[in-house]
C-alpha cells in the first residue's frame, strides 16, 4: 500500500506593523478640537458678535457686510476639519482592533512555524512503520489547513489594512485647499444644529439618554465637535462621549489660552487657564499611574468640566477607569475649601482608591473625584450659611448618581463617598432626592445633615452606610452626639469676630456624629499608624492614603466585599460624661493596599 | 469650657491658622532641584544596571513631583517629593530575585512577594512585578518629603507631572 505524505508549506512571514492607533486617535482629537475652535470664531463672527450690542445702524450692516463670510468660511473650515477628525478616530480605532489581529498572526505563524519544522523533522527520515506514517500524514494533513487558514486570515488583515488606508486618505483628499473647504462645506448646515434643537428640556438623563442613543453616528460627532460643553455636562449622556466632549473643551482651554501672554488675560481668562492647568494635572495624574496587578497605566475619563462654574471656581469631574462599562463605580465627593484647583490632589485620591481596590480584588473599578459642587472654600467660606451649600450641593450629586444610572443600561454596583463636608453633602443627597446609590460611606465627618437622625434616614438601610472616623480627627468629633452638641457650643463661641470656615463646621451644625451608636451605621476602622495623641486635623486628611486601615476598608465597600470590611467599635455618649470613642486605644494597623 | 467647646474652638483656630501658606525662600526651590538631579541620576544608574539584568529597555519613563503629606485645613499637598517611574517588558522568569543580585550594594528587601526595595542616601527604588502583567517590571524611583504648599509648587517652573524622561 503507498502512502502520501504531503509536507505543510511554511507560513508567509507576518508583515511589520508599526502603526500606532493610539496615536492616530490622539490626532484625530487635535483635529477635532481645531474643529471645535473653528466652529467657535464661526458662531462668534456669525452672530455673538453682531448681538453683542456694540455695534449698530449702518456699523452693524458694515460689519455683517465684512465678516459674514468669514463666519461662513470658518464655519466651513469647521465642518472640514471635522469630517477629516471623524475619518482619522475611526481609522485610528481601526489600527487598534488591526494591531490586535496583527498579533495574533504573529503568534499562530511562530507556533505553525516551528510545527512545520518539527513534521519536516519527523519526515526525514520517513519512518518505516505504517501506523506512525499514517499518524504522520494526518499531523501533515491537519497542519496544512491550518497553514491555509493562517494565509486567509493574513489576506483578509492586509485588505482591511488598505482599506481603513484608503478610507482615511479619501475622507482628507476632499479638503485640502481652502477653495474646496468653501466648495464642499460652504453654507451647509451643520448636523449639530438639528440635534441640539431636538434635545430635550429639562434635566431628565433617562430622557437625554434617550435623545442620544436616538441620534445617528454623524449627529453625535457633530454635537461633540460644535458643543462640547453641552455633551460633556449634560447628565445621561454616556461617560465616554461626555470625556471626548470635556477633553475637546480642556485641549481647547489649554492652547488658546496657554497661547496667550500672560499678561493679555483678562481676569475670567486667567481663572479659566488656571482651573484648565489643574484639571490637565489630574489627567496627567491618571495617566502616569498603574494599576498594581495588571502594570498597565490608567486612562483617564473626563466626566464634567466647567471651569467658570461657581462664579470661578470650577467644576471638574474625573475617573479612573470606565463609567460606562465598570462593575463597581464609585464617585468621591471632597469638602471644605475645595475648588478646581484642587483636581490634582483629588485625582491622588481616586487613583489610590482605584488602586487599592484592585489589590483587594476588584477587577472593573471606577473611582471618579467630584468637584461638582460649591463647597465652602475661599472667600466663599466667609458668611455663608453652614448647611446651605452641602444642601445645594446634595441637590446636584443626585442629579450626578441619577444621570450615571440613567447611562447605564445594566446592574452596576454605586458607592458614594464623602470627605469631610463632602460627607454632608452625600448625606443630603441621600435624604432630600434618595438616588440610586447602593452604598454609602462618610469619611471624617462633622456630621450628617440636619436631614439625617439616623443611617435608616439615607434611605438604602443602615447596613450600606459605612462611616470611617479617625478617633484623634478633630472634625470627626463635630457633630451632635445627643447630650450637648459641640455644634451648639461652637457656634455661641465662634460666630462674630471669628466666622468664616471654621464657625461653619465647627460650629454651625452639620448633624448628627455618624460614627455614634445611637445612628446606626456600620462604623469601619479608619486609625492611621501616625496617629495624633489628641485631637488634631492631620488626621483629618489620611483617609485615602495607601496602607491604611481606611483605604482599605473602603476598597472593600467599593468592590462590594462587605465580608471583607474590618468593623470598629461605635462612638458611645453617655449622659454624665463625654463621649466615648473606644478606637482611641486601639493600636492602628497598615495593611499593604498597593503591593508595594 | 467644657472638653466639646474646647474641640469646637480648636478645629476653628486650626483651620484658621492651617489656612494660610508662608513664603517659600529660594531654598526650598534649590531643595526640589537637587533632588530632582539625585534622582534622575540614581534612576539612570538602575535602569542601566536593569536593562543589562531584564534584558530589556526601559519604557513609558516620566517624572513627576507627587503630593506626600496633606495640609489638615485645606485637604491639598504641603509636602512633594520628586518621582521617576519606568517599566520594563522582560522574559527573565525571576526579575526581582535577579535585581536583587545584581543590586545588592543598595541593600535590596523584598517588602512584599512582589516588591523590592532599594535604598541610596535618602532616595529609594521600588522593582515591582505584576501577578496579571507577566513580564512587566516596574521602577519607581523617589525621593524624601520636601514641605512646599499647593500653590507655591504649581507656580514654580520646575513642577512636572507625568512628563517623559529620558533614562539612557
Amino acid at each position: 500500500m503507498t502512502i502520501t505524505i504531503s509536507l505543510p508549506p511554511k507560513p508567509s512571514e507576518t508583515p511589520e506593523f508599526t502603526a500606532d492607533g493610539q496615536k492616530v486617535r490622539e490626532a484625530g482629537t487635535t483635529l477635532r478640537t481645531s474643529s471645535s475652535i473653528f466652529d467657535d470664531h464661526g458662531s462668534f463672527a456669525g452672530g455673538k458678535a453682531k448681538e453683542s450690542g456694540l455695534l449698530d445702524g449702518r456699523s452693524a450692516a458694515a460689519y455683517a457686510q465684512a465678516l459674514s463670510p468669514v463666519g461662513k468660511h470658518a464655519d466651513a473650515c469647521s465642518l472640514a476639519l471635522r469630517a477629516a477628525a471623524n475619518a482619522v478616530l475611526g481609522h485610528g480605532d481601526e489600527l487598534v482592533d488591526l494591531r490586535k489581529r496583527h498579533q495574533q498572526l504573529e503568534g499562530d505563524r511562530e507556533h505553525l512555524a516551528r510545527q512545520v519544522d518539527a513534521l519536516i523533522a519527523r519526515a526525514n527520515p520517513l519512518p518505516t512503520d505504517e501506523a506512525e506514517l499514517q499518524i504522520l500524514k494526518s499531523d501533515c494533513e491537519r497542519c496544512s489547513s491550518q497553514v491555509e487558514a493562517y494565509e486567509s486570515d493574513l489576506v483578509s488583515w492586509t485588505e482591511d489594512l488598505e482599506a481603513s488606508e484608503e478610507k482615511v486618505a479619501a475622507a482628507l483628499r476632499d479638503a485640502m485647499t481652502e477653495q474646496q473647504v468653501d466648495q464642499k462645506y460652504g453654507g451647509v448646515a451643520d448636523p449639530a444644529d438639528a440635534a441640539r434643537d431636538s434635545m430635550p428640556s429639562g434635566n431628565d438623563p433617562k430622557s437625554v439618554k434617550a435623545w442620544w442613543d436616538g441620534l445617528t453616528e454623524e449627529q453625535r460627532a457633530a454635537m461633540t465637535a460644535a458643543y462640547p460643553e453641552i455633551v460633556g455636562n449634560t447628565d445621561g449622556i454616556p461617560a465616554a462621549a461626555r470625556s471626548d466632549a470635556n477633553t475637546i473643551s480642556l485641549d481647547r482651554d489649554l492652547a488658546e489660552l496657554g497661547a496667550m501672554p500672560e499678561d493679555q488675560r483678562t481676569d475670567d481668562e486667567r481663572t479659566r487657564y488656571d482651573n484648565a492647568r489643574a484639571a490637565e494635572e489630574a489627567r496627567r495624574r491618571i495617566s502616569k499611574s498603574i494599576d498594581p496587578i495588571t502594570g498597565e497605566n490608567y486612562v483617564p475619563q473626563i466626566y464634567a468640566y466647567d471651569p467658570m462654574a461657581f462664579d470661578g471656581d470650577g467644576a471638574v469631574a474625573m475617573a479612573v477607569g470606565d463609567l460606562d462599562t465598570a462593575d463597581n463605580v464609585s464617585v468621591n465627593v471632597p469638602g471644605l475649601t475645595t475648588d478646581m484647583e484642587a483636581a490634582g490632589d483629588n485625582a491622588q485620591n481616586a487613583i489610590n482608591l482605584q488602586q487599592a481596590a484592585a489589590f483587594e480584588g476588584g477587577t472593573s473599578t471606577a473611582t471618579m473625584f467630584w468637584i461638582g459642587y460649591d463647597a465652602p472654600s475661599g472667600a466663599d467660606s466667609v458668611g455663608v450659611a453652614a448647611e446651605g451649600m452641602a444642601t445645594a450641593g446634595g441637590e446636584r450629586l443626585a442629579d450626578t448618581l441619577d444621570g450615571l444610572n440613567a447611562m447605564r443600561s445594566d446592574d452596576f454596583h454605586l458607592t458614594a463617598i464623602g470627605h469631610s463636608y463632602g460627607s454632608t453633602t452625600v448625606s443630603h443627597a441621600m435624604t432630600d432626592h434618595h438616588p440610586g446609590a447602593d452604598d454609602v460611606v462618610l469619611l471624617g465627618s462633622p456630621g450628617a445633615g440636619d436631614d439625617a437622625d439616623s443611617a435608616d434616614d439615607l434611605g438604602i438601610g443602615s447596613g450600606h452606610v459605612f462611616v470611617g472616623t479617625n478617633s484623634e480627627d478633630l472634625v470627626g468629633r463635630l457633630g451632635q452626639t445627643g447630650w450637648v452638641s459641640p455644634a451648639a457650643i461652637g457656634a455661641g463661641v465662634l460666630t462674630g469676630p471669628l466666622g468664616g470656615a471654621a464657625a461653619q463646621m465647627a460650629g454651625a451644625g452639620l448633624g448628627h456624629n455618624p460614627a455614634e451608636d445611637d445612628f446606626g451605621a456600620v462604623r469601619f476602622q479608619a486609625e492611621s499608624t501616625s496617629r495624633g495623641s489628641i485631637p488634631n486635623i492631620d488626621d483629618h486628611v489620611k483617609y485615602y492614603d495607601h496602607d491604611t486601615e481606611s483605604l482599605a476598608n473602603m476598597a472593600h465597600i467599593v468592590n462590594g466585599q462587605y465580608d471583607e470590611v474590618v468593623r470598629a467599635g461605635q462612638v458611645h455618649d453617655p449622659w454624665y460624661r463625654d463621649p466615648v470613642d473606644p478606637e482611641t486605644d486601639r493600636t492602628p494597623t497598615s495593611p499593604n493596599t498597593d503591593g508595594r | 469650657m467644657t472638653a466639646r467647646a474646647s474641640v469646637a474652638m480648636a478645629a476653628a483656630l486650626m483651620i484658621l491658622v492651617a489656612g494660610g501658606c508662608g513664603a517659600v525662600n529660594d531654598e526650598t526651590y534649590a531643595k526640589l532641584e537637587r533632588q530632582r538631579d539625585d534622582v534622575l541620576g540614581w534612576a539612570r544608574d538602575l535602569s542601566s544596571v536593569a536593562e543589562a539584568t531584564l534584558a530589556a529597555s526601559p519604557e513609558d519613563a516620566t517624572q513627576s513631583y507627587d503630593g506626600v503629606a496633606r495640609s489638615g485645613a485645606s485637604d491639598r499637598f504641603k509636602s512633594y517629593k520628586y518621582d521617576i517611574q519606568a517599566r520594563f517588558i522582560t522574559e527573565q522568569q525571576d526579575p526581582l530575585a535577579a535585581l536583587s543580585d545584581d543590586l545588592a550594594s543598595y541593600d535590596p528587601t523584598l517588602t512584599t512577594s512582589n516588591a523590592l526595595r532599594l535604598s541610596h542616601g535618602e532616595l529609594t527604588a521600588f522593582f515591582q512585578t505584576y501577578p496579571k502583567g507577566p513580564g512587566r517590571v516596574g521602577m519607581f524611583v523617589e525621593g524624601p518629603a520636601i514641605e512646599i504648599d499647593h500653590d507655591q509648587i504649581r507656580d514654580w517652573d520646575g513642577f512636572v507631572v507625568g512628563e517623559p524622561v529620558d533614562l539612557q
